[in-house]
């Protein structure tokens, strides 16, 4: 279980909080931040803001994606953050605080698309070309892109909770115990999501696999 | 499968484990973490959502607990207030050093928004507690906040109107396009008005006057009379006018905002009966409706806020044209929003995957000479230099 938990932040994913003792100093300064921002201090409630978008940035584009709407939902997050943050008690951190109303805005996000039963619209290069290294060949880009295309395409397809549960936990690393402190679930609920998730993306890269074979027969 | 995570990056055997292969790599590979001009555009939006955010808090009703408390101490003081207005005919108060009583028909001052329950309902005045806003209007052309501890009463003078100020801080909306004059006397001061956005604050002997849009003359102590214009707030015991205090300019945006078509109810309520109602109902339209512009702090303005909008999502699309206009309109009808720096930064682009380097040094001359954006001018000096290549190779 220590094993596991030193295992948190091991997701490569940029701006995620810092470990040990940077990380109580950041806490104690979250929380002066905090203070000031739930009384009407703007600039530290934009300081919070700095500190914590990039998480939030990368979280969302897992969760949603990063189609135009991710930066409406990022501004929504924030927002409802400062109305909440007079009523924050601080008995969490203020990172968790965040996480929960991201996960709560992308969860809620992710029904309204599912409901509205819109047709998958591929996402646009341009979009996918943001998060692929600028530095990669041509060739590579392109292949990246691609590949990225296919992820979002079958995450897509998986219902909201398992989506977050298995972005949280499969992609980003986050453990079982605190993906289920952010989804207010316990440990076990959070690994069948994600279980349930990895299950209906194999048998979708299955089909898609078999399909793509009998297209090769038909030639 | 115990640990449902998949720890490594290490390349996968897609056979082995497809998920891992097709998907977690993939995005544990992608650059997830925002752009210089992302941030730009996510912090300009979220400033704009704040400010509004920041006005609706200050707005907002009390807890419970507190409103309770609150509740029992605004009853005493209405109760106080009615007591004193029912005790006997019309009783104006002595006028305030500085300034002659005003001598004219007292005018119905009609309350809008709900908080008028903690204000005392005088039909000819309008007393408000400490920590209260009431919103008011007194005919259609005169609409305002009185900021408690405040009191003020209104007379019709002449064929203008005249507003008595005796305590308190009174934001005011005025629309002069009736030709007549608004007069607010307060301690110290007599403002003339013809039609503007401005406020006036009751300080012990002296008064405060702050102009938003348009200009107004005070007519200080000693017949010493003051243009101000817009952006610009004079204490009459001062010598010159300085620029409006954030906390008034926060107030005034607040009263621009409630005198626009959304933040005005369409059947304004607790009406005197003998107010004075419009002159013509399209004027009152034509009113609501026309531009505003703010000066002094940047306001949370629906229609910028919409029209960037538009333009964002022209720009989404890739619709370039439209998107161009759209971002030219911005930059010329806001010029102080803080999003017409990332319109212009966008033009600049624009123009240069255009091949028009030359339109777009224009707009990074002009993005340059407002901003104060680390940021911003970073990325001005990263096209400056794409110009500079373009240029050199004879483009436009």
């Amino acid at each position: 279980m220590e094993s596991r938990r030193t295992l948190v932040y091991v997701a490569p994913i940029s701006g995620e909080p810092p470990a040990g003792a940077a990380r109580t100093a950041d806490s104690e300064h979250d929380r002066a931040l905090v203070a000031a921002a739930a009384k009407g201090d703007a600039a530290a409630f934009r300081e919070l803001y700095r500190r914590y978008l990039p998480i939030v940035h990368a979280r969302l584009t897992l969760m949603v994606g990063p189609g135009a709407e991710r930066d409406d939902l990022i501004q929504q997050i924030f927002l409802d953050a400062y109305r909440a943050l007079p009523r924050f008690r601080g008995d969490a951190r203020f990172a968790t605080f965040l996480n929960r109303i991201a996960i709560n805005v992308a969860c809620d996000h992710l029904e309204r698309r599912r409901r509205s039963r819109a047709r998958y619209e591929p996402l646009a290069e341009e979009l996918l070309d943001r998060l692929v290294a600028p530095d990669a060949s041509a060739e590579s880009r392109a292949s990246q892109r691609q590949d990225l295309a296919q992820a979002f395409e079958h995450l897509e397809a998986i219902r909201p909770k398992k989506r977050i549960a298995f972005v949280l936990v499969a992609v980003q690393g986050v453990s079982l115990d605190e993906a289920a402190e952010l989804l207010d679930a316990n440990a076990e609920t959070v690994k069948q999501r994600v279980l349930h998730a990895r299950k209906e993306i194999t048998a979708r890269i299955a089909r898609a696999a078999a399909r793509a074979r009998s297209r090769e027969g038909d030639r | 499968m115990n640990d449902v995570r998949s720890g490594s990056n290490q390349a996968f055997d897609e056979t082995a484990d497809p998920v891992e292969a097709r998907v977690i790599a993939p995005l544990r590979r992608a650059r997830l973490e925002p752009d210089d001009l992302q941030l730009a555009r996510l912090g300009a939006a979220l400033d704009t959502a704040l400010q509004s955010a920041a006005l609706q808090r200050a707005r907002a009703p009390e807890p419970a607990a507190r409103r309770a408390r609150r509740g029992a101490i605004g009853v005493a003081v209405a109760a106080v207030a009615i007591a004193v207005l029912v005790a006997g005919p019309w009783r104006h108060r002595a006028p305030p050093a500085g300034t002659a009583r005003p001598v004219g028909t007292p005018l119905a001052i009609a309350y809008e928004s709900d908080a008028r329950a903690l204000a005392a309902p005088a039909p000819r005045a309008m007393v408000v507690p400490a920590g209260v806003r009431q919103r008011g209007r007194i005919g259609e052309r005169v609409r305002f906040t009185l900021v408690g501890p405040g009191e003020v009463s209104a007379f019709a003078v002449g064929g203008g109107t005249e507003i008595d100020l005796a305590r308190g801080r009174l934001l005011v909306d005025y629309d002069g396009h009736g030709g007549e004059i608004l007069r607010v006397r307060s301690p110290g001061a007599v403002t003339t008005v013809v039609g503007t956005l401005f406020a006036v604050e009751a300080r012990g002997r002296a008064s405060r006057v702050a102009v938003a849009r348009g200009s107004v003359a005070v007519e200080g102590a000693g017949a010493r009379t003051k243009q101000i214009a817009a952006g610009r707030s004079w204490l009459t015991e001062a010598a010159e006018t300085e620029p409006i205090a954030s906390d008034l300019a926060v107030d005034l945006a607040a009263q621009d905002a409630a005198a626009s078509p959304a933040g005005v109810s369409a059947e304004p309520v607790g009406v005197a009966p003998d107010a004075e109602l419009p002159p013509s109902a399209a004027a009152t339209a034509a009113h609501r409706d026309r531009p505003r512009r703010l000066a002094g702090q940047p306001r949370v303005a629906r229609d910028a806020e919409t029209a960037y909008a538009a333009a964002e999502e022209l720009m989404r699309t890739r619709e370039t044209t439209a998107a161009r206009k759209a971002l030219l309109d911005f930059v010329n009808a806001h010029p102080r929003d803080p999003r017409a720096e990332l319109a212009l930064l966008d033009l600049a682009r624009l123009d240069l995957e255009a091949g028009r380097p030359i339109a777009a040094r224009g707009h990074v001359s002009r993005l340059l000479a407002t901003t104060k954006d680390a940021a911003l001018i970073d990325l001005a000096h990263q096209i400056e230099r794409r110009i500079e290549a373009a240029t050199a190779t004879g483009a436009e």
